[in-house]
Order: C-alpha cells, then structure tokens, then sequence
C-alpha cells in the first residue's frame, strides 16, 4: 500500500527519506544517531558489492531484513554492465546472485546503472556511456528484462554523471524513456549527477532534468564530490561525482525543484562514502545533510498517490541473450585506449584510428576535457578498489 | 522507521572494533560474486581489510564518477 500521510484532505504517497547503507564503518557510525531518532525512512544496499567478504556480520544482516520486512530495502547493483556487448558467465552469475539475494530480503525494487564497465575484469572498471543507439537499445531490453526475471521486483537506471559530449547529455533522457518501457521500470535521478553535467557542459540544471522522463522517476540520489583541475576547460575545474565530500547547497536547491515534478517520486537518497566520513566533523555534516534532505522532502508540494507500479504489464520473455560482437570489440578497443593512454593526444589519436572513428560513438565531438576526465576515471578504476594514489594515472 | 535498541547496540560495537565492516574488499582476479550470507565454513573468501584494521579507499558502492 503506498499511501500513508494526509494533506489538505488528500491521502498523499510517502517519499522515504533513505540512506545508502553498505558495510562501511564510517557510514554506519555516521548512520547511528539517525537510526536511533528514527529518521532513517528507508535504505538502498548495493548488494552485489560483498563479493569475497564472506564474513557478513549477523547485525549487519539483522539491519537488512529490519528494512526488508517493512518494504523499506532498495537494491542497487554496480557491476552487471548493462550495455556490455558480448553476454558474459558472470552477467549470469550476478543475475544468479540478485535472484538469490531476492529471496533472502524483500526488495521493493532494484536499479543499475546506465552504461558499461570499462575492464576485462568484472569487478574492475568505471560505468561509461554508450552510443544510443537501436543496437544499444536491444541490449539494454534484454539486459533489463534478464534483472526483472532474476527479481521479480520494480527495476531501473540511474543516470550517469559522465558525458562525452552536449550530445550525449541532451540524448540521455529521451534514450532512457525507450529503454525502459518492455519492462516498465523506472529511472534513478542522480541529482549530482546532473549537477556535474550542468557545470562540466555550463548548462542549466533543470533544463537537463526536465528533458529526462520525470513521470518515470521513482528514486532520486543526492551526494557531494569534488573538483578536479583540468588544462583543457578554460581554467575551470571538472566536477566529478565521487560521492566524498558533503551535499552542495546547489543540489539541495535542485533537489527541491525536482520533487514537484516527479509524480512517481517514492524514495530520496543520500549517498556517501566511508573516505569522507573519518572526522566527527563530517560525520555530523552528513547527518545534517540528511535531515535538510528530509526537510525538503516533507515541504515540498508532492503529488497524490503514485500512479505507477513500474511493474511490467506483460509477461516478460527472454531467449538466448542477445550479443553484438562489433559493439563488445570497440568497446574493449576504448576500454584499452582509456586505461593505458599516456595523456590526452596519445588516447585522441589512438581513438581517432579504432573502430570508433566515423561511428554512432560521435568520437569527433568529444569534448578534451570531458575525454580526459574519463581517461582519469578509467584509470582510477581499472585495477578495482585501490588506493587512488596507486591506481591513478601519473600526474603528466 | 524503528530499530531496535539491541540492533543499534550491536551496529555500534560491531563497526566500532570490526575493521570487517566494510564493503571495501581488495580481490585479486576473482569473479566470484560471494553470498552475503554465506554458511560455507570452508570458504576462503577474504576481506584484506581485516589485516589493515580499517579501510581507507574508496568503495564503489557509488560515486565512481
């Protein structure tokens, strides 16, 4: 049942107020006085990231199923790759994983994220864009119909931070709408997220947000990040979503436009890592970051009841995955290129040579600062959960 | 939403001394996807950050941006 508060007479659906809870130290120290004063509506656990931590502690379990008997447990997975080209043993691992965490904790939905993993390795990599395109389409069907067989819950993306281009941000919304209807699922709207791409591409925030599918929003993300210099963005710094540092007020400012326009809206998410949380200082930032994020929550103008499930509204079939060898062969030629390029000239002109070049990838409208800074993510993220000091790319 | 005194009390010991609590796991070149509630008291799957006493790196349960 969805509905719960009143207003003006009306029986208004409840937004949950949620954090991002992983087995992190600094996160639940951080999530305690919340949880005590019973602020924490719901939580989000990224439950494919415990891989080789067999060791679960029983109060961290215990703490799942709390949410999951009360319908407040969210799934957010990190690496099943959506828009992988080539169908891979552990995409069925994963599915195999979401099916059987599925049954343990009562999920009210689950999401991934738009793109794919850079890597060779599954667990090694960053999630990038894709060209968007009918052949990317067909992938993303099958992919997302595959998550809702596993789960049999609501499914959905989350927006990526990282665009190549103007073109990649402004396609995003309208390709995310198509992806998502065979299933029905709903989208994640990472409000930093956008953020960093109104900074990074100098555009309006809510221009970016109102070309998205708002009616499909169940969920939004907020979080902090941090800036990075760049010497190919007019002196300006990059931002990048690296959830670190606490909330901007420009996302909280967003944030409380964004929620009117999401009739569907049914959980707002903070998210950080346990890297910011070290100092008591921090730690009582993000707990007051949290409650601003419930304040919003609680005074903005919210729709009546939600109108959709996001469940299918037919029986979703699958037959053998669907595969395209030439998208999997460039996209291990970028992941290449990104992770072991020297600098900016050596990755433009090794990409101006692949497969890419002349393709729906657009590689000739990429912007050099935006290039450089997935170079540096990729690289960040190649050799998986490092110190960043010693995955990082040397400083050129 | 409500939890219970017990459960806070055993989140506050157990994140406060287990350097187990995280999610941030160092692999090697392992794919396996481990069961989070996993009964195997053979299983080898380890935790680095268990030797380390804590975790200092980022955990990509988000914000790999």
């Amino acid at each position: 049942m969805e509905l719960s508060g009143m207003r003006n007479g009306l029986r208004m659906k409840e937004i949950h107020a949620t954090l991002a809870c992983n087995l992190d130290q600094h996160v639940l120290l951080s999530a305690l006085p919340l949880l005590a004063a019973e602020k924490v509506d719901a939580i989000e656990w990224s439950f494919d990231a415990l891989f080789r931590t067999p060791n679960i502690p029983d109060w961290f379990v215990e703490l799942l199923r709390t949410f999951s008997h009360a319908r407040r447990l969210v799934g957010h997975g990190i690496f099943f790759s959506l828009f992988s080209g080539r169908w891979t043993p552990e995409q069925q691992q994963w599915l195999t994983h979401l099916r059987k965490v599925s049954h343990e904790f009562k999920f009210d939905h689950i999401t991934e994220h738009f793109g794919f993993m850079t890597g060779e390795n599954f667990h090694q990599g960053a999630p990038i864009s894709v060209p968007m395109n009918e052949r990317t389409l067909a992938i993303g069907h099958d992919r997302l119909k595959r998550m809702y067989q596993a789960c049999e819950r609501p499914v959905g993306l989350e927006n990526l931070a990282i665009a190549y281009s103007l073109g990649d941000v402004e396609r995003q919304g309208g390709f995310l709408d198509r992806l998502l209807e065979p299933v029905n699922g709903f989208m994640i709207l990472d409000v930093h997220n956008i953020y960093c791409q109104a900074h990074n591409f100098r555009l309006d925030p809510m221009k970016i947000i109102e070309a998205y599918p708002l009616d499909r929003v169940r969920e939004i993300h907020i979080s902090g990040g941090s800036w990075e210099e760049s010497e190919y963005f007019e002196g300006d710094k990059i931002r990048r979503d690296t959830h670190n540092d606490a909330v901007p007020e420009t996302v909280f400012e967003i944030l409380a436009k964004a929620i009117p326009l999401c009739p569907n809206l049914k959980y707002v998410v903070l998210e950080q890592i346990g890297e910011g949380l070290q100092s008591p200082h921090q730690k009582k930032r993000f707990q007051q970051d949290f409650l601003r994020l419930r304040e919003i929550i609680q005074s903005s103008a919210q729709s009546p009841t939600a109108q959709n499930d996001f469940l299918p509204k037919g029986e979703i079939l699958v037959g053998q995955a669907k595969e395209d060898e030439h998208l999997h062969q460039q996209q291990m030629q970028l992941s290449a290129i990104l992770e072991n390029a020297g600098d900016l000239a050596s990755a433009k002109h090794l990409l101006h040579n692949s497969s890419l070049a002349d393709t729906d990838w657009e590689i000739e409208r990429w912007s050099d600062h935006m290039l450089d800074t997935v170079i540096q993510i990729a690289q960040k993220w190649k050799a998986g959960f490092r110190p960043p000091a010693e995955a990082g790319r040397p400083k050129q | 939403m409500k939890v219970s005194k017990s459960l806070l009390q055993a989140i506050l010991v157990g994140a406060s001394i287990s350097a187990a609590a995280s999610s941030c796991s160092i692999f090697e070149d392992d794919i396996e996807i481990h069961d989070p509630v996993c009964e195997d008291e053979n299983c080898d799957g380890e935790c680095e950050g268990d030797d380390k006493g804590h975790v200092e790196w980022n955990c990509p349960a988000c914000g790999m941006g």
